[in-house]
Formats: C-alpha cells, structure tokens, sequence
C-alpha cells in the first residue's frame, strides 16, 4: 500500500538527465561494436576469407 | 506425400483441440487479474500437459490407437463446448514483429514435414521418438530396457505417441511450430503483465523466436520449448495468485514441469518459495501454507510417471542421482554402466566452466561465444544490451522484481548443475521480457541517434538468429519439397539404411536382434531386442558382450539378427555357424535369419 502511494518515477527522472542517453547510447554501440568483432570477424566464414586475402 | 502432409497437419489441429479442451477443466483455478493473452495460452499450455498426463496414466493399461482416440475426443468435445472462449485474436497485432514470428513458425513447420534422420547422436532418433513408437507397437507404456531416457518424464513424448497415432511418423515433428508458439504466447503474456503494452509483447515473442539457442532446444522432438513454457506459466501464475486455488493451478504447472525434465525437480522447489513469499505484506505462516499447497499439488500432478519408474525400474529418479545408486537396486544398469553414464552426463554439463569468474562472464558468453558447448546459436545481443534497463525501468513493480529474481534462480541453478544452453530457455523467456522493457525505456529517453542504435541491436539479434536458424534448417527445407532428395538423405544419413529397409519389407522378419549398441533401433517398423543400450544399459546385467548374449539367443525369440560393423565393434555373429543363415549383406551390414531346432 505505502508503495502504491508514492509518485511514479521513470528511469529517467532518477538518473542524471544528459549522462542517461550517454550511457545507455555508448552500451548499446558496445555490444554491437563486439558483435561484428567476436562473431563477425570472428566467424568461420570471414576467417577464411582473411586467410586467402593474407596468403596472396 | 501429400497424403501424408495433411494426414500430419489434421492431427496436429485434432491434438491441439484436445489440449485446449483439456485446458478448460482448469481455467477456473487462473487469477481473475491474468490477461486474456494469458488465460488462452495458460489453458493452451496446461491442456497440452493434461493431455499428456492422462494419456500416460490410461497408457499404463492400454495405448492402442483406439485408447488414444478416445483421450482425444474427450478433449475435443470440451474445446467445442467451451469454443466461445476462443474466438478472436487474445492481442492488438504488430506487423513486423507478427511477420518474424509467422516465419520462424513457417519455417519450423516447413521443416518438420521432412523425414526423420539422423544417428545415435541425434537426441530425437536415440529416444524422444524412440518411446511412442515403441509404447504404439506394443499397445501399453512400459519402460524400455535398452533405453533409459525412454523412461526420464516422458509428458511430451506421451503427446508425440498419440500424434503420430493420428497424423503418423511426420506429426510429432510437425508439432514443433506450434508448441514454439506457446512458448512464445506465455513468453508475451509475461512481458504484457510486466509493463509492456500489446504491440511490443510481440517484440518479446519475435525476439524469443529467433534466439538460435531457443530454437535449438524446441524442434525435432527436442521438448525444452515445451519445458520452459510450463514454467513460464507456472511462474506467471504463481507471480499473480492470491487466493489459495490460484496456487493449487500454480503448483499443477510446476508438476507439468516436473513430469516433463528433471532439472524442474531443482527449479521447482525455489521458484514455489520465490512466489509464495510476499515480502512484509505476508505472514510466514501464510507463505508456507501455500507453498505447502504448490508443492504438493506439484508432486501429486508429477508422482504418476515417477512412481511408474518406482515400481518397475526401482528408482523414482532413472537412472538415480549418483548419491541414490548406492541405495537403490535399479534395472538394466550395472555399477560400472551407471558411472559411465554419469562421466557423460558431466562432460555433457560442463558448458560454460565453473567458478566465480566463469559467473561473471556469463552475459558476455551467452550473447557472444555459445557456440562453445553444445547450444549453439546464441541469444541475440538485444538482452546484453538492454536488460539491465528494462530491469532498472521497471524495478518499482513487484512483479518485475520478483520476475528478476526467479530469473537469477535459474541461472545460478543451470550454472552450478547441467549447463546445457537448452535447460536455460525458461530464463531466455525472462530475459527477452527485459530486454523489450529496456528498449522501450532507451527510446523513451534517447535522441535520433540513440532510437537508431537501438533499432541497430534489435534489428541485428533478429536477423542474426533468422539467419542462422534457416542455414541450419536448409536440408530439412529441402527434404520436404523434395522427395528424390528426402530419399538421397536417408540413403546417407541413416546408419545401415538398406538393412532397415530389408526388416521393414521382409514379412519373414517378425523381431530383430540388434547386437550393436550404436544401431539406431527408431528406424525398424518390426518388434527388436537389444541387449546392449545406448548409455550403458543391459538387457541381462550378466552379459557384458555378444558372446555372452548369442547363447541366450533361444530366450530373445529373434527372427533375424542385424550384425554391423561399427566404431563400436566388428561384426559379432560367428561365421558359417548352423544357427544362422546369412540373408542379406552390403558392406559394413549382415542380416542372419535365426534357425530354431
């Protein structure tokens, strides 16, 4: 009940407005900078392409 | 052939009907606050497991086809009786989350009408379908002694017994598109009560779908979709329940679970403790009460297929946990077949490593290095990358935060047990539920820029996992359309296909002896014996290799025996012995007929 009585929140309104999108935009951009590394650049397929290139 | 694809397609809709049908029995005991998503997909859920149940039980008596109609009609004539509660679509529709999960299920549709293959390695051919068609042939449900998963909590495999009794061999793997979909209607009723509205519960549907560990675990004859469905609904309604009937509905789910995989027996227990507590607002008393209430309606919907296993294999648990073999006299294993069996079981387990460290890491090795133990495929980058919002948007809800904790249960129970990718899919269902909550909160909060980055992550999860599901799927989809090439694939991918062909057509051939333990004994159509399991099990604990088991052959009653060179073992049948007849041979396969005095 005590709970149910205090004034909705977001997120937002608890974290520091401008740090908020810097963060969430610079994680984001992270996972997705690793993605394309680990399993990307890391795949079978594009190992082996690197390979041929490199023994030419 | 297409005989047979709408021979497979109308069973399926007829045992669907059913399960719903079952379902209605026990909507009463669902809290009035679910959704009308969750009340549809709870009943689909629980009907399908009901079905399952009572088909197990009346099967311990009899499971001819007839038995098996008739289960089915009383579920049928429920479904038509109570259509009213059907009609309509439960949710506002969202198109491009909708058109990725019409594909997904196309896909697995599309796929599951290609012919069964596959080796021993194969988990459906070594036993998910191994069961039915055993328990249809010989008309009741007994364990089978050269097969021990046979005999794990077959709930499912029950269900696939009776599709493949009205649609045949292609039914059961057809079943896949839709008992995803309740995975995924539960997994989207989960996220709606979270906090999200309509249209992005399509987004945790979409994005459940096209996680390549998910779908690994959900189609041919593997019955993890299945097993996290019935958790997730047991949680959802656990989660909700307030009055005491709620948690008796509760604790039927958590049963389903429990008569479905074994790994519920651990899950079970801490997500009743997880939803019975109520923080201050409850007292301890109340909460014990009625996790006692769950909890015993868990077993009590459970105890038929592990007092089965009680009676005629003399362990509740086949095989019993490493602590009970000392204790128990079981069936069909010898000491030294049990230990090999649980040094497999271990190095199955293994998965991501152990310890503090390997904890830690797990978000990063889950999103990006699956493909390192046996799961691969990944869960797609949008739960990494915003999760942790979805958790810290919504962390005011109750129902989020407990959501958050039963989701930390589960890990840290896969992790310090079986770390199999597929015994995590209940936790990808929670999972997802945040990672849309944290996609909603970022777009609330976030520039152009920031909404297209977004957009980037989930964009790429879905079309990474849709890619590497159809690469994986590729021979199946062609296996279905066509029918030359289905043929090729048999010839080639099933292990001694010519000798299963000569004791599939050949009348003389009444009951096989398989000698070798590796033979794949799903592709004979005729009555078998095989002495040697798969995982160690023996037929006579005595007789440890074929020259102790042909003596005994007058006992097996073998019509033919199916001798095999193999990475096992050489041929075994002696040559130019009076007892057996040579009948038929191509390299590597030899094919004797008994000769009795």
């Amino acid at each position: 009940m005590l709970t149910q009585d205090k004034p909705e929140r977001s997120i937002n309104s608890r974290l520091p407005k401008k740090f908020f999108p810097v963060l969430v935009e610079s994680w984001v951009f992270t996972t997705i900078v690793v993605f394309f590394v680990v399993r990307v650049l890391g795949s079978n397929l594009v190992s082996h392409w690197l390979h041929r290139i490199g023994a030419r | 052939m297409w005989l047979t694809i709408i021979k497979a397609i109308g069973a399926n809709l007829f045992v669907a009907m059913a399960a719903l049908g079952y379902g209605t029995w026990f909507a009463p005991l669902f809290p009035s606050s679910l959704s009308r998503l969750a009340r549809i997909a709870c009943t689909a859920i629980g009907g399908f497991g009901l079905l399952g149940l009572a088909l197990f039980v009346v099967g311990q008596i009899s499971f001819h086809r007839w038995t098996v109609w008739f289960v089915l009609l009383v579920g049928a004539v429920s479904a038509i009786s109570q259509r009213k509660q059907f009609r309509g679509l439960p949710i506002t529709v969202s198109k491009v989350p909708a058109i990725v999960v019409g594909c997904v299920l196309l896909l697995t549709a599309i796929a599951g009408l290609a012919p069964p293959i596959g080796d021993w390695n194969t988990d459906g051919i070594s036993y998910h379908y191994v069961g039915p068609k055993v328990w249809l042939r010989d008309g009741i449900i007994r364990p089978i002694p050269d097969n021990a998963p046979a005999s794990y909590p077959s709930l499912v495999e029950v269900v696939f017994a009776a599709l493949r009794a009205t649609g045949g061999e292609q039914a059961p793997i057809l079943s896949a598109s839709w008992t995803l979909g309740l995975l995924l209607a539960i997994a989207a009723a989960v996220g709606l009560r979270a906090g999200l509205d309509e249209r992005s519960c399509w987004w945790v549907a979409a994005l459940l779908a096209t996680m390549g560990a998910l779908y690994e675990g959900s189609h041919s004859g593997f019955i993890d979709a299945v097993y996290a469905a019935f958790l997730l609904g047991a949680i959802h309604l656990g989660l909700n329940a307030t009055e005491k009937k709620h948690f008796v509905g509760f604790g039927f789910f958590c049963g389903l679970a429990m008569a479905t995989k074994y790994p519920a027996l651990v899950t079970v227990p801490s997500i009743v403790l997880c939803c019975s507590w109520r923080g201050k607002e409850t007292r301890p008393w109340s909460a014990m009460s009625t996790a006692v209430i769950a909890l015993a309606v868990a077993f009590a919907t459970a105890g038929p297929i592990y007092l089965r296993n009680w009676l005629l294999l003399g362990s509740p648990i086949y095989p019993p946990p490493p602590g009970a073999a000392a204790y128990l006299h079981v069936k069909y294993f010898t000491t030294e077949g049990l230990t090999s069996f649980y040094q497999y079981a271990v190095w199955r387990g293994n998965g991501l490593g152990r310890g503090p460290l390997a904890f830690l890491l797990l978000p990063y090795n889950l999103t990006y290095h699956t493909a390192n133990f046996h799961g691969a495929g990944g869960i797609g980058i949008a739960p990494l990358a915003f999760g942790w919002i979805g958790l810290a948007a919504a962390w005011r809800e109750r129902f989020v935060r407990m959501l958050a904790l039963i989701g930390f249960v589960l890990v840290s129970i896969w992790f310090a047990t079986m770390q199999e990718s597929r015994y995590l899919i209940p936790f990808y269902g929670i999972i997802a539920v945040f990672a849309i909550l944290g996609w909603e909160a970022a777009r609330r909060a976030l520039g152009k820029r920031g909404k297209f980055l977004c957009g980037l992550a989930v964009a790429i999860s879905l079309a990474y996992g849709f890619a590497l599901m159809v690469k994986s799927r590729i021979p199946d989809l062609r296996a279905a359309c066509s029918p030359s090439y289905a043929h090729h694939r048999q010839e080639t991918e099933i292990p001694y296909w010519n000798s299963f062909n000569y004791i599939n057509d050949n009348a003389e051939v009444t009951r096989v002896l398989f000698l070798d333990r590796s033979i794949p004994a799903y592709y004979s159509n005729k009555d078998y014996v095989k002495p040697f399991g798969q995982w160690w099990e023996r037929l006579y604990v005595d007789a440890a290799t074929s020259r102790d088991i042909l003596p005994k052959i007058d006992g097996l009653h073998p019509s033919h025996v199916l001798d095999v060179i193999s990475a096992e073992s050489g041929f075994q049948v002696p040559a130019h012995s009076p007892r057996y007849r040579l009948v038929f041979e191509r390299p590597g396969q030899r094919i004797y007929q008994v000769i009795y005095r």
